[in-house]
Parts: C-alpha cells; structure tokens; sequence
C-alpha cells in the first residue's frame, strides 16, 4: 500500500482527525494520559491558537477520545485520555514520531478534509440543483 | 493503619537512617541538582506505597512527561501503568500555578483525583529552587514562589497526605546560608541528595538534614540507583551502631578457635578467641594469604561456616591458590560451609562495600572471616585515613557482636624486619592479636619468622619461631629447636630488627 492511501486508511479507522491541532493534541495526550491543565496553556503545548484548541478538544471529546471534567469554577481542568494502550493510536504515535511520518500525517489529512468539503459542496449543489428542478416543475 | 504509624519509604537502607520511617503527615523536601535522583526516589516513594504498605499515592509532573517517568520506573521494575489500572497510582501532569491555585480550592480536581484512588501519598516533581529568606523578598517572582510553597503545605497538610516534594538545587554543592531558604523552614523533613566527585569518580550521598518529630541518623550516607531494583541507601559506616553491637567484646574467654596452621596453636595458647581481632602482618608473599586459606579450611574441616572476603583476588585465583597447598575449597562451598566473597578495590565505596560484609555476616552467619587485606582498603581510600579507621572499627565491632573469630591481613611494606607494626593507620589498639610474617636473611637465604608480638588477655612468650609454606602443604610452624643443617633461630638475635646476629658462644636453645 502507497504512503498516501495507508494514512487515509488509518485517518478512515480513527474518523474524526482533519485539523493539525486534532493530531497534536491526542500525541500530547498521549504522552500525558491524566493532564489537569488551562486551556491557554494547552494551546501553548500544541502552539495552536486558543479557539483552534478548544474547537479540537470538543472534537476529540465528542468523539469518546478524551474525557473532561466539567466544572466551570475551576481555570484547568482535568483531561484523561480515553484511548491508552488502543492499536490505532500506538500505529499513529509510531507514524508521527519521525518528521516525514507527521507531514505525511498531515498531507492526508488535509486531503481527507478538502474531499469532505468538496463532497460536502457537491452534495449542498446536488440538492440545490433538485430544489430548482422541482421548483420548476411545479 | 494507625496515623502514628511512621510512613515508610521502602527504599532499602533508607527507613533504617530514617528511625524506621518519617512521621505521617510531614511535608517532605527532597533538595538535589539534576541527574541527582530526586525523581527516582519521590517515584520509588510512590511506588513502594502501593505495592508494599497499601497506600495508593499520585505523582504530579511539571515539566517531564509522564510517558518518560513510566518508561524510566519500568527499567527498575515498577509497572505504573497496571498500578493505574488497579487504581492505586495516578500520575497527573500539571503545572505550578494550576497546583497552587488548585490546593486553594475547597472542591479541588487534583485533590478529588487523590480521594478517588484513596491516596495517602504524593510525589510532586518539581519545584524551583525558593530563594533565601530575607533575599529577594520584595521581588515578584520569588514571593510568588514563597506563597505557592506556603499555599501548597497548608493544603497538604488539611489533606493529610504524606507529601514528597522535589526541589531543585542549581549549584553542585548545597550552600549551607547563614539564613536557610523558605523551604527549610516550611518542610517537616528535609532530605539532600547529591552527587560527589571522588577520585575522578561519582558517588551518590544522601543526607537527611531535618526531619520533625523523630530521630534519624545524620551525615552523608551513600547510595546507589541499582537497576531493575531502585534506591540501594548505605548507612555511613562512621554512623554510631547498636549499643549491643559496641559491647560485645566481652566475648567468651574459654572457645579457641584453631588457626588451621601446624605449630602455630601452639603459640597463640590454642587458637585465637571467638570474637577476636587478628592482624596478620607481613610483606607481600610471605604467606598472609596461606595461613588465611588454612585457617578457612580448619574451619571447614570443623563444620564452622568459613567466610573469605578479599579486595585482592577473585574466588577463581583463590581456588587455584588453595589448590598448590593441598586446600580444595569447592566442595565445602558446595555443602555451604565456606563462602568466598571478592569486590574490586576500584573506586569502592565504603558504606556499600560495609553494608553488603553486614548481609553476608548476618545472612551466612560465619565463625570464622578473614579479610584479605586490610592495606587494600588503605590504598583504595587514599588519604581517608580517618574513613579507614571508621571503616575498620565499624568492621571490628560487627565481627564481635556476631562472635566471629576475624582474622585481617595486612601488608606491611618493608621486606627485611619491621619498624612499624600497622605502619600509618595506628590500628593496633583495636586489634586483640598481632602475628607478624617477617622474611630473615641468613647467610645467602631469605627464611620465614612468625613472632606473636600482642596477644590480648593471653600469656605470650614474644619468640619468633621459624615457619616455611611447603608444595601442597602448607605453612607450618617449625619447632625452635631445628635438626637441619642451618643454624636455628635460637642461634641468632635481633630477627627482626633487619640485622639478626648470631650469638657469639651460645648452643640453640633446647625444648
């Protein structure tokens, strides 16, 4: 299997990674399974900007990876990785530890976005195209 | 577990110079560079815990990743994950100010994290160094890191957790300030860890330099980081021992134990007391280290546990050595009779070197040791002739608590007579019996004396009797009076003197 598709395979397997900030924050948790930490100071660690971060880390929370504690009073707040030791994330770790294995990473994740976003336009034109049609037809 | 239970670290050798462990609830400072073992030893602290004395504990990192600790603590053996899975170790990754502000807070998520897994103690690694009270005071910074000391003992101690607290020192040395710094005030114990150049060597100490509310042993003690184990701490062997251990030279005046050396009983009254103290001093080669393997090998022949320990020669030339004398160690090692125990004179560190004879001693329980040699540690300590001494009279005072009959060897450097029984190390006090091995040179022959110059609580007759090492013999002892061709001692004076003379009309003596 070529470099590229492999990524997307393994990008497939884990679903939701499609930004920088969402692969550098799970490698972050990764090597720091039970972090209690600001939100500021996590975009600092990951050096993305601050609603990039928090846009990531509600992503990686909904989808089951990370579980937070959710008490508003409190500046940090306590983050446990959900995905220790899990088959995916160990082949991710091993691929992004080496500079090409990362930009590779990257590569196919800003390829898998920009088809979803294209999908996303051709499917938004599709129904478009549709409404128009029946408009007409009435 | 009672809360006057003392909290034990289970770092081996360090509860015993900590009085058996450290009061619960005391905030603990471990002050040292970096590379000096703070952290191995705030993870040991943790990990112990867990596995030995059923107190779960949390470790919260500042700045080095979790995943590293846990890869460092598996080379010693300690699984911190499996511990997380069962829920007895949590390992948090935070920083300073989120700790400070989270020991504030009533409902904090650290302190929640540490009830949940029912924690009683915690290893927080690290803080800066805090600056010395009275310096820098008004500066932001350092009161910053003043109060979050402040803020962070007070709620350790409402949590009454038995905290550990690494705390970097930035210079080699600890610079002992006329005004300690804030931490010394605030911890309950402190604890230095360092790192010593010796010799072009590095050595380990560590030194508990406060601690409230028990007694600890002072001083710099050394110890190791061993792999696949932790912490190994060795007592100093200056520290003061047991009362019962110093006592205990009032030892049974009535057992002898045979030397193993034909002729020679004859001359120490039967053989040497249990729980003596016997310097054997002589130039290099001229049998120190036979009668020693004799001695060994009585004790065998006796069913006595025989234990030889040497600096200068490993078990296999030993063996060999035996071997050429008629001496077959290997099947009295075998039925766990003798043991032959050998460490490198290199860069040997005493208090390790002291602590591993006391668990051999206490272990194999020998009643008979012989050292071999006693110069070898002269050598190997250098100018420490103060740390020889210790070292010896900490030696001594093991070998009478057990009732050992020790023999030392100890090379004396002149080859011809002897000026000087210990030479510089003025070590005889301590020693119940002097033998000295002396070369005699007799027309165009060197010969072999022994004179028993101290036998303590022993009439001694000060003559010095010829002896000779036969092929696959031994040494023996010769009688004073000699049918040989030559003439026999008792035909000469000043033997040991280096110009023995002979005596002008006077017949050898008869016995």
């Amino acid at each position: 299997m070529a470099k590229g598709p492999r990524f997307q395979h393994l990008l497939t397997s884990i679903g939701v990674l499609r930004h920088p900030c969402d692969l550098d924050l799970l490698l972050f948790f990764h090597r720091h399974p039970h972090a209690l930490l600001t939100s500021d100071r996590l975009a600092a660690y990951v050096g993305d900007d601050l609603n990039q971060t928090a846009r990531s880390l509600d992503l990686l929370t909904d989808a089951g990876f990370l579980k937070r504690s959710q008490n508003p009073t409190h500046a940090a707040r306590m983050y446990v990785l959900q995905t220790s030791g899990t088959g995916w994330l160990t082949s991710l770790i091993d691929i992004a530890s080496t500079p090409d294995g990362r930009k590779s990473l990257l590569d196919a994740m800003k390829e898998a976005s920009e088809a979803e976003a294209s999908l996303a336009e051709s499917t938004q034109s599709d129904v478009l195209r549709r409404t128009r049609r029946r408009t007409s037809v009435s | 577990m009672a809360e006057s239970d003392p909290v034990k670290t289970g770092v081996v050798g360090l509860d015993a110079i900590l009085g058996g462990g450290i009061p619960r609830g005391n905030v603990i400072v471990v002050e040292g560079r970096a590379g000096s073992g703070k952290t191995t030893l705030g993870v040991e602290f943790i990990y112990r815990g867990a596995t030995e004395f059923g107190e779960p504990g949390l470790i919260v990192l500042f700045e080095v990743s979790p995943i590293k600790v846990i890869r460092d603590a598996a080379q010693f053996g300690w699984d911190l994950p499996d511990l997380e899975r069962q829920g007895k170790v949590k390992v948090i990754f935070t920083t300073r100010s989120v700790l400070q502000q989270e020991l504030q807070q009533a409902d904090s998520l650290l302190l929640a994290e540490a009830a949940r897994i029912g924690a009683r103690r915690m290893f927080i690694d690290s803080l800066p160094p805090l600056p010395v009270d009275g310096l820098n005071g008004h500066d932001g910074n350092n009161g910053g890191a003043r109060e979050m000391f402040h803020t962070l003992v007070q709620g350790l101690h409402r949590e009454n957790l038995t905290a550990m607290l690494a705390v970097e020192s930035p210079g080699l040395e600890r610079v002992r300030h006329a005004t300690p710094p804030v931490e010394e005030f605030i911890a309950d114990t402190l604890i230095v860890v360092r790192i010593e150049d010796v010799q072009r060597a590095a050595i380990r100490s560590i030194e508990i330099a406060k601690s409230r509310g028990h007694h600890f042993q002072m001083g710099s003690h050394s110890f190791r980081i061993v792999d696949g184990h932790g912490l190994e701490v060795y007592k100093r062997v200056q520290a003061p021992r047991s009362m019962s251990r110093e006592m205990a030279a009032a030892y049974d005046p009535t057992t002898r134990v045979p030397t193993g050396v034909s002729g020679l009983d004859e001359l120490v009254n039967g053989g040497y007391f249990l729980g003596s103290t016997t310097l054997v001093v002589g130039v290099s080669g001229v049998g120190k280290s036979v009668m020693a393997l004799q001695f060994i090998a009585e004790g065998a022949r006796r069913g006595e546990h025989s234990l030889m320990l040497s600096l200068d020669e490993t078990p296999a030339q030993i063996m060999r050595n035996g071997r050429t004398i008629g001496i077959d160690l290997e099947p009295d090692i075998a039925r766990g009779v003798v043991r032959v125990q050998y460490d490198s004179p290199q860069e040997i560190e005493i208090d390790r070197h002291f602590a591993q004879i006391e668990r051999v001693v206490e272990e194999f329980k020998p009643k008979r040791v012989v050292i071999d040699s006693l110069s070898t540690y002269g050598s190997t300590l250098g100018s420490s002739k103060r740390i020889f001494r210790d070292f010896f009279h900490a030696l001594v005072a093991l070998m009478k608590e057990h009732q050992i009959a020790a023999v030392y060897n100890h090379e004396n450097p002149e080859i011809l007579g002897m000026s000087s029984m210990a030479g510089e190390y003025a070590m005889s006090s301590l020693v119940d019996n002097i033998l000295l091995l002396n070369w005699v040179e007799l027309s165009d022959e060197f010969r072999l004396a022994i004179t028993v110059a101290k036998m303590r609580a022993n009439p001694t007759k000060r003559v010095t009797r010829e002896c000779e090492v036969v092929d696959g013999e031994g040494m023996r002892v010769l009688p004073r009076q000699i049918p040989p061709a030559a003439l026999p001692f008792s035909a000469y004076y000043g033997l040991v003197s280096r110009s023995p003379e002979r005596h002008a009309s006077r017949a050898p003596v008869q016995e």
